[in-house]
């Protein structure tokens, strides 16, 4: 869960009044601000929460992409493909370790590796739709490839209070071994 | 003084020695009597050690043309005669006779000739007898002729051997009795008139006389008279040596006594002749020989053939003598009217022909010798041989029979040859011909050369062998086609023949030894080659990423080794490198190349081949292996 951190805006008579009028306008202003600044940075936690995903899950498609190159493979049949094993783990190292850096210890994660020389087919995968990524439900490549499908739970800061039932960041990254 | 002893005893001496003077000349002039028997044909008269003199006459002029006549008497069963007229000078008579005369079956005592005399002509006159006397059976050989000594020849008295007659004082010179002899053959001189006269009426008596062969100047008792005393007989002691041997006869000139003169009319003379296809004459030939003896005879009623005519006894006829060997073959027909007997006879020399044998080593077909060769060369002739040359290497050579022993004799085929022959036209050749063979010698060539050659699979080459002094040559070590006999020189081509190291090999012979010869040549496979890499697909820089980097290896088969390899790579940048190796395996490393990342330096085609040439020169380019090398990058799929 990312916690949010709320400022509290004080005000003085007519003046006050005024003043607290303009205070309760003001303090409306800052409510609606408040929420507005919240909604706006629950939205930006969105956003940076999807990037941070995302890069997560790029950054480990590429690390297994790169390390499940299965070299002896080329040196045998002059073609590229990948580990699955080594692609797998070693892109499931790269999430576990910028989530344990989050503090994150709730999220889900697959990595799916197509190792074959000329890539292939994953139906059903993502197994959910992700906004971030490509291939919405049958992820094929044309090329050796890992595709890490990553979800990371996230809590409001503003929007929980108006019903925004949005809780889990999915994304999709791809990487793949050019021949 | 005429009684004086010693005048007596130089009368004596001196009479000594007027008689030893005509005992010698007596001796010269009879030592040609032989008393010596003969026997045989009647053809020739035999004149033994010394000839008789028989009777001669010569410069006889005929008076008048008839025939040359003898008359005789004396007791004689057979008289042979040899008569010749040799005419002198110009014209047609004359001639010789030989017969048989039997004077006791003739009344006349008178035997005509065929012998033609023509008035005018002069003719030297030469007559040999031999008689058997009646009583005897052997033959005895007139032995010469003295003058009778007229007496009184109109007293009817010619006597022989009478007086003062040279042959009595040859028998007292040689210690016998005087031999005074009185044989009045006026009895024959006058019936020789007679007959004369009878026989020829154009002859009167009183002409007789000149028909006598006594030259009208030649008065009675010269020795040139007709009329001749013979003595011939044994019945007296005498001392004769004939081939020093003593015969114990001497002379009787009281037996008989002949006139020549001639019958100037024809007469039936009998005659036979003989012939010898067709010819009077003797008869020489070469053996085998084949001719034709035939006779014919005239005025004769009997015929009787002697030596190859034995048996015969038609007056005339023919016979064929085939194929007759060398020898003297005498022909003889004697024919008789029954008063003359007449006798001819022809010669058949038969030539043996000639013979020669050379051998060496008494071989006609000598063996082959080795070189040196010695052998003995030997020849002989024989039969009729008479004469002899030598030719080939019995040059110079003409006796009839030798021997020429050799020593050394250098190789090669000599040949020894002798023709003899027999002094007759007939040649008769021998040659005996030697090998002198050396040892044999054979050169077998593969391409001409003596090899070892090599040479490309399938190999194509032509083996050629020259021999010398061989008989035959044979294959060892058959291979494919070469194989069995062979010509003494000759060349085969062989095709074909596949990969591995072939030796061809030829013997050749004579009876003296064997060469051998053999050339090896070598099949090899054409020179090849491969190159491969070990990895066909490599990353950039592999070892960096504890990868192998490429390794290159090949292999060298076929052509002659040692070999020389040339690898070259080729880099994707268009650079080349190249690399030195040797040997039939080969190979390319990092670690050899001097370069870790050998084949990874660069990404993109790397191609690499390898050169290769054996130490015969041939080359061979390997096919090309090519090898990529790639980073294989990764990247971030949208």
């Amino acid at each position: 869960m990312i916690p949010l951190h709320l400022k509290t805006i004080q005000g003085n008579g007519m003046i006050n009044e005024r003043k607290a009028q303009s205070a309760v306008w003001g303090l409306l202003s800052i409510l609606v601000l408040v929420v507005l600044a919240g909604g706006l940075v629950d939205i930006y936690r969105l956003y940076a929460a999807r990037n941070w995903a995302y890069s997560v899950a790029q950054e480990a498609a590429l690390a297994g992409a790169s390390r499940g190159r299965d070299w002896n493979a080329v040196l045998a049949t002059g073609l590229i493909q990948l580990d699955e094993a080594v692609a797998s783990s070693t892109g499931l190292a790269v999430i576990t370790s910028a989530m344990q850096v989050r503090g994150i210890s709730t999220y889900v994660v697959s990595i799916r590796v197509l190792p074959d020389p000329f890539g292939g087919t994953i139906p059903g995968f993502p197994p959910q739709p992700v906004r971030l990524g490509e291939s919405l439900g049958d992820w094929s490549s044309t090329e050796p490839a890992v595709g890490v499908y990553l979800e990371v739970p996230l809590q409001w800061t503003i929007l929980d209070l108006f019903g925004v039932d949005l809780k889990t960041v999915r994304v999709f990254a791809s990487a793949g071994v050019a021949q | 003084m005429k009684n004086d002893p010693q005048r007596r005893f130089y009368l004596k001496a001196i009479t000594l020695v007027l008689a030893m003077i005509p005992i010698l000349l007596s001796t010269w002039l009879v030592s040609a009597h032989q008393a010596h028997p003969t026997s045989g044909n009647p053809r020739a008269i035999a004149h033994n050690e010394n000839q008789s003199p028989g009777f001669g006459y010569n410069g006889w002029t005929a008076p008048d043309t008839g025939y040359f006549s003898i008359y005789e008497q004396g007791g004689m069963d057979q008289i042979r005669l040899t008569v010749t007229l040799s005419r002198v000078g110009a014209g047609s008579g004359g001639g010789s006779y030989q017969a048989v005369w039997y004077p006791n079956a003739s009344s006349l005592n008178r035997f005509d000739t065929p012998i033609r005399i023509n008035a005018g002509e002069i003719y030297n006159i030469r007559v040999y007898e031999q008689e058997i006397v009646s009583g005897h059976s052997g033959w005895y050989e007139s032995e010469g002729w003295l003058p009778p000594r007229l007496i009184n020849l109109g007293s009817s008295d010619i006597e022989c051997g009478v007086g003062d007659h040279p042959f009595s004082s040859i028998m007292i010179a040689m210690g016998k009795s005087g031999r005074f002899l009185t044989k009045n053959v006026f009895g024959t001189y006058t019936a020789t008139l007679s007959d004369m006269v009878t026989q020829n009426p154009a002859i009167q008596l009183n002409t007789a006389t000149s028909f006598l062969i006594k030259p009208g100047s030649v008065a009675w008792g010269n020795n040139s008279l007709g009329i001749q005393c013979w003595g011939d007989n044994a019945q007296f002691d005498g001392d004769w040596v004939y081939n020093g041997i003593a015969y114990s006869d001497d002379i009787d000139f009281e037996d008989f006594t002949i006139i020549w003169a001639f019958n100037p009319t024809s007469v039936s003379v009998p005659s036979v002749q003989v012939r010898i296809n067709s010819a009077s004459s003797d008869y020489s030939a070469n053996e085998p020989a084949s001719y034709v003896v035939s006779w014919s005879s005239s005025n004769v009623t009997t015929c009787t053939g002697a030596g190859g005519l034995s048996g015969q006894n038609q007056r005339n006829g023919q016979i064929t003598i085939n194929n007759q060997t060398a020898g003297t073959y005498d022909y003889s027909m004697t024919c008789s009217n029954g008063v003359t007997a007449v006798s001819d006879t022809r010669r058949a020399v038969i030539y043996a022909l000639p013979a020669i044998d050379v051998t060496v080593d008494n071989s006609d077909n000598p063996p082959a010798y080795p070189v040196p060769a010695s052998y003995m060369v030997r020849w002989v002739a024989s039969k009729g041989s008479v004469n002899c040359t030598g030719a080939d290497e019995l040059s110079g050579w003409n006796s009839l029979s030798g021997s020429l022993p050799l020593t050394g004799v250098t190789a090669g085929i000599h040949t020894y040859s002798m023709t003899c022959d027999n002094g007759h036209g007939a040649v008769a050749t021998d040659s005996v011909s030697v090998s002198v063979l050396e040892p044999p010698t054979v050169d077998l060539k593969v391409n001409n050369l003596d090899g070892p050659l090599s040479l490309i699979s399938p190999a194509s080459f032509t083996l050629s062998w020259i021999s010398q002094a061989a008989t035959s040559c044979v294959v060892i070590s058959a291979e494919g086609a070469w194989s069995g006999n062979k010509v003494l020189n000759g060349n085969q081509l062989l095709t074909g023949v596949t990969t591995g190291t072939h030796t061809y090999g030829l013997t050749c012979l004579n009876p003296y030894g064997s060469a051998s010869d053999a050339v090896t040549v070598v099949v090899i496979a054409p020179l090849t080659g491969t190159i491969s890499q070990a990895f066909s697909s490599l990353l950039l820089f592999a070892p960096n990423l504890g990868l192998p980097a490429q390794s290159l290896s090949g292999n060298v088969s076929g052509g002659i080794p040692p070999y020389s390899i040339q690898v070259w790579v080729h880099k994707p940048s268009g650079s080349l490198l190249s690399f030195s190796r040797t040997g039939s395996n080969w190979t390319v490393t990092p670690a050899s190349s001097g370069d870790l990342n050998f084949g990874t330096s660069e990404a993109g085609s790397w191609t690499a081949w390898a050169n290769l040439q054996d130490s015969a020169g041939q080359t061979y380019q390997t096919a090309s292996v090519v090898w990529e090398v790639a980073w294989y990058p990764v990247h971030a799929r949208p």
